[in-house]
């Protein structure tokens, strides 16, 4: 055999091991093609409905989930609220059909028990989670969102709520807290006069202490420090690093890390700091070497960023997709591995349980999905196409396969559209045309 | 000891120490920190950094001596003590606290 | 009055108690005379008790009813059988009984009863056996116990008397069962330990061993009945000659030769077997050079790991038994070349050391005669309250402190309405030397003075304070003690102590060496939704477990379960959905005593029920298993490494092999039940199951990055055929992220990328019709493994005749169904602990 047909076995070998295992998953049970023929035709499908909301409150509030959550956070609830978060939190957990109503309901109880984070999860779903688009909730869950933004001080996204959202909310809230938002950004193309802001806030009767919002938003200083102190390389790398680390995660922009991390590299690069370290372990009869000081100087840096990106919503993905280089190189290569392998834990727990039979209630399932979405988007937020490419192919097909069953065993339509629209999008992200247009298909509208 | 915060942790900054300290001050500030804390005594319940002040705590004091007297952790920490505590010119914005409904 | 300190070595062969007053170290008589006591226990059939130089007589004539060596099997939950009396007992209990004994050494001594002391472990003691002796001090009637590592119990020993301290040195202590070897550092009177190493179940009685083997193949070869130390009826047998070969040990210590003789006859399966025979000094030597190179590597470890070489140790101090004999330290001076220090009896020196740190951690003895201690139980310092007359005031100060100038914290409890309020307070020697600076008190009555001291001595002030006219007043506590003297930092942890994660890695909370007492909290998330009520068809059981694991590996399998946080489904309030956070807090104290909380926050609820506090059992069928496949695993790493010609890795090899064959005699030895035995082999079979892992991630390497090459050369051929310019882009994103995670040498992530990669690859591939043509021939050849087989034929058929008319839509469907007929590669499980958290 020549040299030449060796080569071409190896690489049909190889590309024949590697397709019997990959390929596995793109059989005929997998997502995207079977739902076509066992999608529930349109005829069995009942007609629209505003929603089959529950009214049967066996308690003293009565009328539907959502009014009862909502009486949650009246100034003077409803008598004996932890009863009626009970129940509701009971009748969540049973529901068989979960809709946009709902969720909000269920974020709104969250909220109401301290579960901030559950609750901005759920009541970031409702817009658009089912087909008959429930204005009224989608524009409740906007005003909680909104108000949880500026509480957070979370400007940019309060912003962002407001710029799209502002128009279906008559109350004026949404684009209340967004003008509160472009004086905080001082962001001169959003600011309205404090005039101005001062009449939208009277306006605002459900909006606790709007006042005293726009006294904060028109006159703080902002958390720019002053100078930073010192003039050495490493001390103004470490001055820098803690105003950074003193900036809300809002706040902190793309540029800021950037120009840290270029510092930190000079810092690392610097023969000057090599020497300053040699002599000074000497003085001092330490064993360390002055290189791997700096590595785990370099690495607690890593890490400190790490936090602070993971909390945040910096968007790396610019520099995710280039050259990756120098600390904030590593950074992102840390943090696409340290995301990935958390994903893989969730889909792990994910597939076992979906291996073994083990439903949940539909507020259960709901909530699954969530964190994985949350993971995923972070992924993506934080390490670019390759974070989104990787994402994708971890979640894919387990969780397009989840959302069939959902469909077509529990009849969980709303969330199994709602899945379907997230698969669609992420598939679109990365060219994934194919995967991307059967989700697409799948939807009901 | 890797997990704990260069800043927030640094054993300098939890015994109020200068980066060019004695070995001896270190067992001395231990002690002594460590007496006040115990006696309840004020001034040694809190220590400052560049990120604000934090709660002194006696495995904290014990964490601090411990790491000073490693010559290893030692210059690591003077690394991030270049900035002294009294820079803590970065204040962190206070959140307005917004509740959803207003309180009538 | 003076404060007695007092300090416990509970030894596995032998055990000490010493006592220090503020100036000198006593080693205390046991009740029986005897500054060791031997750490034997007898129960007699009446239930009768005797321990140490008493029951060690019966050790020959009534092996069955008298123990030694139990410990080494704290915390395994081994129960001791006493067949006469018909009763069990833990470990703990008979470690009780001889801490019972020397309690009442030091009540006939020092005429109290001790309630708080130090008593000494192992450093490289894990957590169950950590808490395992504080449950036996506690059943000794110890009210109050510390434990303390004892390799630094004899460097306080050695540092306190030493007169030039500086620098490193080395503690080497070869007990009857385990092995410590510390590296300190002393400067300024502060005594650190650098690092330690050792052999939890190397000593002694390892040599009194080889000594056996070696007398049974001297009586296998002259003809006499063969003893076999996997049978249990040989086991008596075994007893009486390491007795012997113990006896002979250490007459060898003095003289040239001596004889091993069996102590009372042996009946060996219905023989009577005599024992008489000539043992030298030359054999002794050969038979322990082994076990003292053994000892050496760790040294060599521990020194490399420190960044230190041997002849930067300024000296040796020997500590045990072991260390008296000859060979010993002729080997360690030719290694180290550092002068060893035998100015100390090498077998007190622990309980030493432990008396002196009881005063540096200011645990006198009993609450009459010492200072009490303040607010926090847990300080190492001395604090005095006293509440009769004057002014009142809480005092902290180091009871023992290596710094000449300490300062002494005070806080005024409360003055005499009579008496005017102090402003000012001082501290003057009462030897009549110089008078303290006066201090102001604050506004909260508190004030920092400092004091001189002299050195090496018990330096004693008198408390003195005024008012604001300048009038004195008179002080409780009057006066106070401070010693000047070495002092050791706190001692460090020997294990990292972690979380089992989901994905089979730990996270860590306290890394080795971390300084005790300590607290970390860190937060994690669940991993699948949990629910009060049992989801349908869901396994009953707990629905949170956090698993406790102590070990230096990465990898939670490898690392030892010290225990773990359970929560059943029926206590959860509410349902748990999946990446709810749970805050977990680990809190260690001085001696390892692990308590460990988590806090649901989504619940409000926190859980504290830690389960399993116990060194796991090693069945000897387990070990056998585990051993065989470590072998198995070995082999094909050999074979592998003659084909490939990586003869570098073969020297590794030989050397894990060689641990390997040593464990198979413990294995067979754990079938004949001994289970210090299984203990050694179940540590010894980790170790190398993580060695063996990595040499097999090396070697596999080259072929997963080959494979990863032709994956990403592959797919730029199909992408840049018949992929779009943006999918192009991305692939040569993820290109770039599998060039990096190659870089890296990342296993996982290389992979990751790899399957990316492919993806692009495939979706590239896929709008060529001949790929689909090559897909059916390969799923064509395989169809023979198919689940449905006559469907899968039939398909077959069916995709010739598609491609005969090239009919390649029809081809599609014919694939896809045949791959799903196709057995699917199954994934292994992970190792987790079971593990619901990430």
């Amino acid at each position: 055999m020549s040299r030449w047909e060796e080569e071409l076995n190896r690489l049909r070998k190889l590309v024949k091991a590697k397709f019997s295992e990959f390929e596995a998953m793109w059989t005929p049970s997998a997502p995207g093609t079977a739902t076509r023929d066992n999608r529930p035709g349109a005829a069995n499908q009942a007609g629209p409905r505003r929603s089959q909301e529950a009214t049967a409150g066996s308690g003293p509030a009565r009328g539907s989930m959502i009014e009862r959550a909502l009486a949650l956070h009246w100034p003077r609830p409803a008598p004996d609220p932890e009863a009626t978060a009970a129940r509701l939190e009971a009748q969540l957990a049973e529901t068989a059909a979960l809709n946009a109503a709902r969720v909000a309901a269920a974020g709104l109880v969250a909220a109401y028990r301290g579960r901030l984070e559950e609750a901005r999860s759920l009541l970031g779903i409702v817009d658009g989670f089912d087909r008959y688009n429930d204005a009224g909730a989608s524009r409740l869950a906007f005003q909680w969102l909104a108000a949880d933004a500026a509480d957070r001080a979370d400007w940019r996204y309060a912003l962002d709520l407001g710029s799209s959202h502002g128009d279906q909310d008559p109350s004026g809230q949404l684009r209340f807290f967004a003008a509160l938002a472009g004086w905080h950004l001082r962001l001169p193309e959003q600011l309205v006069s404090p005039l101005e802001l001062r009449q939208m806030a009277d306006g605002m009767p459900d909006v606790a202490n709007a006042q005293a919002l726009v006294t904060a938003a028109t006159h703080q200083g902002g958390p720019v420090p002053q100078q930073l102190p010192h003039d050495g390389l490493l001390s103004r790398a470490v001055a820098m690093h803690t105003v950074v680390r003193a900036t809300p995660a809002s706040r902190l922009q793309t540029r800021d890390l950037k120009e840290l991390a270029a510092l930190w590299d000079r810092v690392l690069r610097s023969r000057a700091i090599r020497r300053h370290i040699t002599q000074r372990a000497a003085a001092l009869g330490a064993t360390v070497t002055a290189g791997a000081l700096l590595e785990r100087l370099a690495e607690t840096v890593r890490s400190d960023l790490s936090a602070t990106l993971l909390s945040g919503s910096v968007q790396l993905s610019e520099v995710a997709d280039g050259e990756r280089d120098g600390i904030l190189g590593g950074l992102i290569d840390a943090l696409e591995m340290r995301l990935c392998a958390e994903l893989d834990i969730s889909m792990v727990a994910l597939t076992e349980r979906l291996d073994a039979g083990r439903e949940l209630t539909l507020l259960g399932e709901c909530h699954q999905w969530l964190s994985l979405r949350r993971q995923v988007d972070r992924l993506g937020r934080l390490c670019g196409a390759s974070g989104r490419l990787v994402a994708f192919n971890t979640v894919y097909p387990q969780v397009g396969q989840w959302s069939i069953d959902l469909w077509n065993s529990r009849k969980a339509h709303s969330l199994a559209n709602a899945m379907f629209r997230w698969i669609a999008e992420l598939a679109g992200g990365i060219e994934e045309q194919r995967v991307a247009e059967t989700y697409r298909n799948n939807q009901e509208w | 000891m890797s997990d704990r915060d260069a800043l927030t942790d640094n054993p300098f900054f939890v015994l109020g120490l200068d980066p060019d300290c004695h070995p001896m001050e270190v067992e001395r500030a231990g002690n002594t920190l460590a007496g006040l804390l115990e006696l309840g005594v004020k001034r040694g319940a809190s220590y400052t950094t560049p990120l604000g002040a934090f709660e002194r705590t006696s495995e904290g004091i014990r964490q601090a001596a411990a790491e000073l007297n490693d010559p290893n952790e030692r210059l690591f920490y003077e690394l991030w003590a270049t900035v002294a505590p009294s820079d803590a010119r970065i204040v962190r914005s206070a959140g307005p606290s917004t509740s959803w409904w207003s309180n009538g | 009055m003076t404060t007695t300190y007092i300090g416990f070595d509970l030894g596995t062969t032998n055990s000490a108690a010493a006592s220090f007053d503020g100036d000198t170290v006593t080693v205390m008589r046991s009740s029986q005379g005897e500054a060791l006591t031997p750490s034997i226990v007898r129960l007699s059939s009446s239930g009768g008790v005797l321990v140490g130089q008493r029951a060690r007589r019966y050790l020959e004539t009534d092996p069955a009813n008298t123990h030694t060596g139990f410990k080494r099997l704290m915390g395994t939950g081994t129960s001791i059988a006493f067949p006469a009396a018909g009763v069990t007992r833990t470990p703990e209990e008979l470690s009780a009984e001889v801490l019972r004994l020397l309690c009442d050494g030091v009540e006939q001594q020092c005429g109290f009863r001790p309630t708080r002391a130090i008593v000494t472990v192992p450093a490289l003691f894990e957590i169950p056996q950590n808490a395992a002796t504080v449950e036996a001090a506690r059943l000794a009637g110890l009210e109050q116990v510390e434990l303390l590592q004892e390799p630094v119990a004899s460097a306080l020993a050695a540092g306190w008397t030493a007169t030039d301290a500086r620098g490193s040195w080395l503690v080497y202590d070869m007990g009857g069962g385990t092995f410590d070897v510390s590296l300190l550092e002393s400067r300024h009177g502060l005594l650190r330990v650098v690092g330690h190493d050792g052999d939890n179940f190397l000593g002694g009685r390892d040599i009194d061993r080889a000594i056996v083997d070696w007398v049974v193949e001297r009586q296998a070869a002259a003809g006499g009945p063969t003893l076999d130390r996997s049978n249990p009826d040989h086991e008596p047998a075994f007893r009486c000659l390491s007795l012997a070969a113990e006896e002979a040990k250490i007459e060898l210590s003095r003289s040239e030769t001596a004889v091993i003789a069996n102590a009372w006859p042996i009946d060996i399966d219905g023989e009577s077997l005599e024992i008489e025979l000539e043992f030298d000094r030359k054999t002794l030597d050969a038979l322990t050079l082994p076990m003292v190179d053994r000892s050496m590597d760790v040294v060599t470890r521990l020194l490399h790991d420190s960044g230190l070489r041997a002849e930067q140790i300024g000296r040796v101090v020997l500590v045990g038994g072991p260390t008296l004999m000859p060979v010993l330290r002729k080997r360690l001076a030719e290694r180290l070349g550092a002068p060893i220090d035998d100015s100390m009896d090498p077998m007190t020196m622990v309980a030493r050391g432990a008396a002196l740190y009881a005063a540096t951690a200011g645990l006198a003895a009993s609450g009459g005669d010492a200072p009490r201690r303040g607010s926090a139980p847990d300080s190492a310092t001395g604090d005095t309250s006293v509440t009769n007359a004057g002014c009142h005031f809480f005092l902290h100060y180091p009871p023992v402190t290596a710094d000449l100038t300490p300062h002494v914290v005070g806080r005024l409890v409360d003055s005499d309405v009579s008496t005017a309020r102090p402003t000012e307070v001082r501290l003057v020697r009462t030897d009549g030397g110089t008078e303290g600076e006066y201090a102001p008190l604050d506004e909260e009555g508190a004030f920092v003075a400092s004091v001189q001291l002299e050195p090496h001595k018990a330096n004693t002030f008198r408390l003195e304070a005024r008012d604001s006219r300048g009038d004195s007043l008179t002080c409780e506590p009057s006066r106070i003690t401070l010693v000047h003297g070495v002092t050791i930092g706190d001692p460090p942890l020997s294990r990292t102590v972690g979380v089992a994660l989901a994905n089979g890695g730990v996270r860590e909370y306290f890394a080795r060496g971390t300084p005790l007492p300590s607290r970390r909290t860190f937060v994690h998330r669940t991993v699948s939704s949990v629910s009060p009520v049992a989801a349908v068809g869901s396994v009953s059981g707990s629905a949170l477990r956090i698993p406790l694991v102590q070990g230096e590996y990465a990898s939670a399998d490898l690392c030892r379960l010290v225990g773990a946080i359970e929560v059943d489904a029926k206590d959860l309030s509410g349902p748990l959905p999946a990446d709810s956070t749970v805050e977990v807090t680990l809190e260690l104290d001085r001696g390892g005593h692990l308590s460990a909380s988590a806090f649901v926050s989504a619940l409000s609820q926190t859980f504290k029920s830690v389960a399993h506090l116990m060194v796991p059992a090693a069945t000897p069928e387990v070990l056998r298993s585990h051993h065989a496949e470590l072998a198995g695993r070995l082999v094909s790493l050999r074979e592998e490494a003659f084909r490939t010609g990586r003869r570098d890795s073969l020297k590794g090899l030989s050397a894990l092999q060689a641990r390997l064959d040593t464990v198979a005699r413990d294995v067979e030895a754990a079938k004949g039940g001994d289970v210090d035995a299984a203990q050694r082999s179940r540590r010894v079979l980790l170790e190398v199951d993580s060695s063996v892992g990595e040499l097999e991630d090396e070697q596999r390497w080259p072929e997963i990055e080959d494979d990863a090459v032709w994956t990403a050369a592959w797919a730029s051929s199909q992408v840049a055929s018949h992929g779009s310019p943006a999918e192009q882009k991305l692939l040569e994103q993820a290109i770039r992220s599998l060039e990096a995670a190659r870089q890296a040498k990342s296993v996982t992530r290389l992979k990751r990328q790899q399957a990316v990669v492919q993806r692009l690859g495939s979706a590239a591939a896929q709008r060529d019709d001949s790929t689909w043509e090559h897909y059916f021939h390969n799923a064509a050849a395989e169809s023979n493994e198919a689940s449905d087989l006559p469907r899968a034929s039939k398909l077959v058929a069916e995709g010739h005749q598609a491609l005969e008319s090239r009919d390649h839509k029809r081809l599609r469907t014919v694939v896809r169904e045949l791959w799903g007929l196709l057995p699917r590669a199954s994934s292994e499980p992970r190792k987790t602990h079971g593990s619901s958290v990430r």
